[in-house]
């Protein structure tokens, strides 16, 4: 949630100071929201947003205490933040507590909160630009007052995020280049079926082929995916200052090994050229060593890469040439891929 | 389905009903077919699945419950058993849970590279005892509730390539490859034989990569996949209560696979053929001998053209249900592809037309109005019965008529993707009967004339759906 809390950083609106973070985990500050007290008439609410400038996810630090007779029940299913004209978000819990009369509750819990569907959809952007969040206290409630039908809103007031020199790009593969693409992938598949006939008639075996080379490939691309014969890629984009961020998550329903050099992988520029800078794969899985993922038929793999590039580009073109099919020793596309500068349509596309 | 079941029709005058004033309607337009109609002839709507499951006139509806990346860290059974109770009350009749069992990434793993197909988090092993999603007991207790809500619970079956095994000689490639696999289930251990290459197969119809790719033509994978009584289908079925199976990349193996397996256990299958064309799609269905649905790929980048690209006539295009509707599934996004933005727009064409409609977890829970999603689907448990006529088609106005069935009256829906209001003359069913538009878009509640005709209206960038009042 890059957007989200790069930002926390204003004070205002009554709360206390802002504090570091337990949750350091690259070179990047930790920053955190101010911390925020709600008081009613049977508890007491304390929430501090904390969250890393380059990552998707940050974490809500709640105390709830219970400052009443009777026990009031926090279900924390229901812990949600709700963006500025987003939707809502909740926080990875689950789990009921009941806390007897004077008794509290802490905890430090991830949530990935998403802005806007649309901007989520198509860049894989999930934070709050705006940078305003309401958290609704109805996950507590007791027997006699029933639910707490209140929020908290951890709002911060200060300097524009920086987020708002944030540029969006978009995939955008004109007819020429699908029409090309079919025609390469149509030559692959009239390959590789040779190659199978010839390989299974000289062990004996049946010839049985999945597809037919001699029909139209399906090649279809609509923003933010492109799917080619099986290979379908969603490709998400955004620069931040000098930095591009590419993601990538490709899933290969081809009759193909696809390899895929993600930390080799080149962006082009105005006649540069260069590779990712830095690779971050989901939490789980673990980069190759040698440079080049090996994606085996029906598996998936995702990561985002980032890249330099100077601000005010027009536009850069993502070398998919470079993807190869191991079976018939050829590459996957045709030609590179080039993404262009996103220009909104309206407020309602582009809430940066 | 063969281009023989659909009768083109004979094209009539022009596109002038839409505008004539409703005595000219009458006295004119009765003996004729309306323009552009094109009558779709299918059996009438069956209801399939469990006793006691309620799916309503239109037939079940599918909830996908799951996304990709839900959260880690073995909460999510509990968080879908929470909401069973309410997707019940909404229509949900279907659940479709991800990969059950362990997986070789262990607990971080949404369950697509499968090491152990009995382990469903009761063994410590792949880093893990549970799984990304839970316990077995969870995950038990989560079967359970969508049971005795009459719900069906689908599996995710994996069974093109394995994750996760150790390296040994293999005597077929003459190099080491990691297929040895020991689950400590103790239940179906795998070694290089049970893959491609072997001494029975060189490759399945997915193309040999050099990777645990398992060989259903060996006898002792089809003994473990659904043979035997403790088989993974028949565990899966008679142990752990699932009811259905969503099968995981079918391109990568012959559908007689899925056909032998739905053979041995039955239950509701359907598979991902990852591929817009219908007749591929037609084709694979027919080889699974009809066991198996498919998921309507060819409808989804349909709906993204029509509804997304600005372009409705794309919806009078090849899709699967339109081929097949009992043996189709639709769809408007899964975990893997989400390309389509005006999303309601594709429910209301998926819940009002034919295929059993599929509910994907973040647009149901997270992104689009609930309350517009469940009256989607109370009308698609009330109205959207019988065979499928296509009434008119341009770039921005689609109108379609559900043709009702055993007295079920169908419906009418109309989408306009203009910017302004739109009004149509079509021909319903309802003979001087007053008819109303159920999503509440349209306040018209108009009276069909004795011979049927009736001008419906609909807003810009919406849609409208109408039945018997």
């Amino acid at each position: 949630m890059g957007a989200l809390v790069g930002l926390l950083t204003g004070i205002g609106m009554g709360c206390t100071s802002g504090t570091s973070s337990p949750f350091q985990t690259e070179d990047e500050p930790q920053v955190s929201s101010a911390t925020y007290r709600a008081t009613g008439s049977n508890a007491s609410v304390e929430a501090t947003l904390f969250g890393n400038a380059s990552r998707p996810l940050a974490f809500l630090a709640i105390t709830v205490e219970n400052t009443k007779q009777e026990p009031i029940v926090l279900d924390l299913a229901q812990v949600s933040l709700f963006p500025e004209g987003g939707i809502k978000s909740l926080a990875e819990a689950t789990g009921i507590q009941i806390l007897a009369p004077g008794a509290s509750f802490s905890d430090t819990l991830p949530i990935q909160s998403i802005h806007q569907a649309r901007v989520y959809q198509e860049y894989g952007w999930v934070g709050s630009p705006t940078w305003r969040y309401s958290l609704p206290l109805s996950f507590i409630s007791n027997a006699t007052a029933g639910v707490w039908e209140s929020s908290l809103d951890l709002n911060t007031i200060g300097p524009k995020p920086q987020v708002a020199g944030v540029q969006l790009y978009q995939l955008a593969p004109d007819k020429p280049w699908l029409e090309d693409q079919m025609d390469h992938w149509q030559g692959l598949l009239i390959q590789r079926e040779g190659q199978l006939k010839q390989e299974l008639e000289a062990k004996g075996e049946e010839v049985r082929i999945p597809f037919d080379a001699e029909s139209t490939p399906f090649v279809h691309a609509s923003l933010p995916e492109l799917s080619c014969g099986g290979i379908n890629v969603r490709l998400t984009s955004y620069q931040r200052g000098d930095s591009l961020y590419v993601g990538m998550r490709m899933v290969n329903h081809s009759p193909f090994t696809v390899s895929l050099p993600l930390e080799r992988l080149a962006c082009e520029w105005n006649m540069v050229s260069s590779v990712p800078a830095v690779v971050y794969y989901p939490k789980g899985l673990k980069g190759s060593t040698t440079g080049e993922y090996l994606l085996k038929k029906g598996q998936r793999v995702e990561a985002t890469l980032v890249y330099a590039l100077p601000t005010g580009c027009e536009g850069f073109v993502l070398r998919l040439d470079q993807v190869h099919l191991q079976e018939v020793n050829a590459k996957a596309f045709h030609d590179g891929l080039a993404f262009d500068r996103m220009i909104p349509q309206s407020a309602d596309e582009l809430p940066l | 389905m063969s281009r023989t079941r659909w009768m083109i029709p004979a094209l009539t005058a022009g596109l002038l009903f839409g505008c004539m004033p409703e005595e000219d309607i009458e006295t004119e337009v009765e003996p004729r077919m309306n323009e552009g109609e094109i009558q779709h002839v299918t059996e009438q709507w069956h209801r399939e699945g469990v006793a006691g499951a309620n799916p309503g006139v239109g037939g079940h509806i599918m909830m996908q419950a799951f996304y990709w990346d839900v959260p880690a860290g073995g909460t999510w059974w509990n968080t879908v058993k929470g909401k069973i109770s309410s997707w019940n009350n909404a229509g949900i009749s279907r659940i479709w849970l991800p990969p059950a069992s362990k997986a070789q990434n262990g607990p971080f793993s949404m369950g697509y590279d499968p090491f152990d197909y009995y382990d469903f988090g009761q063994y410590n092993q792949m880093g893990s005892t549970q799984t990304r999603f839970g316990s077995k007991s969870e995950l038990q207790s989560l079967i359970s509730r969508a049971t005795s809500n009459n719900m069906e619970v689908i599996a995710d079956i994996v069974i093109n390539h394995n994750s996760g095994g150790d390296l040994e000689y293999n005597p077929y490639t003459g190099t080491n490859t990691y297929t040895d696999y020991n689950p400590a289930s103790g239940k179906f251990f795998r070694t290089a034989s049970d893959f491609h290459p072997n001494a029975v197969r060189n490759s399945d119809e997915g193309i040999f990569g050099g990777f645990p790719d398992l060989s259903h033509s060996q006898g002792y994978v089809q003994d473990w996949l659904w043979k035997r009584s403790d088989g993974v289908a028949k565990y899966y079925k008679n142990s752990m209560g699932f009811d259905g199976w969503r099968f995981d990349y079918v391109k990568g193996f012959g559908p007689w696979v899925v056909r032998e397996w739905m053979n041995h256990v039955g239950g509701y299958g359907v598979g991902e053929l990852w591929d817009g064309n219908a007749g591929y799609l037609k084709w694979w269905v027919d080889q699974t001998n009809r066991t198996s649905s498919a998921f309507d790929f060819a409808a989804y980048y349909k709906m993204d053209a029509a509804f997304d690209g600005g372009n409705l006539n794309e919806l009078n295009g090849d899709m699967l249900w339109k081929r097949d509707p009992y043996k189709t599934a639709t769809f408007v996004a899964n975990h893997d592809t989400d390309i389509i933005w005006n999303k309601l727009m594709a429910y209301a064409y998926i819940l009002t037309h034919e295929g059993m409609p599929t509910i994907f977890y973040r647009d149901y829970e997270d992104w689009l109005d609930k309350n517009k999603l469940n009256n989607l689907m109370w009308i698609h448990r009330n109205y959207a019965s019988g065979s499928t006529s296509i009434l008119h088609v341009d770039n921005d106005e689609y109108i379609a008529r559900r043709n009702g069935y055993g007295g079920n009256p169908g419906l009418v829906v109309y989408f306009n993707t203009s910017g302004s209001w739109k009004e149509r003359w079509i021909q319903t069913n309802w003979s001087s009967d007053q008819i109303k538009d159920y999503t509440g878009n349209s306040g018209w509640e108009p009276w069909t004339q004795g011979n049927r005709w009736v001008k419906i209206q609909c807003p810009p960038n919406s849609y409208t759906v109408w039945s018997l009042k």
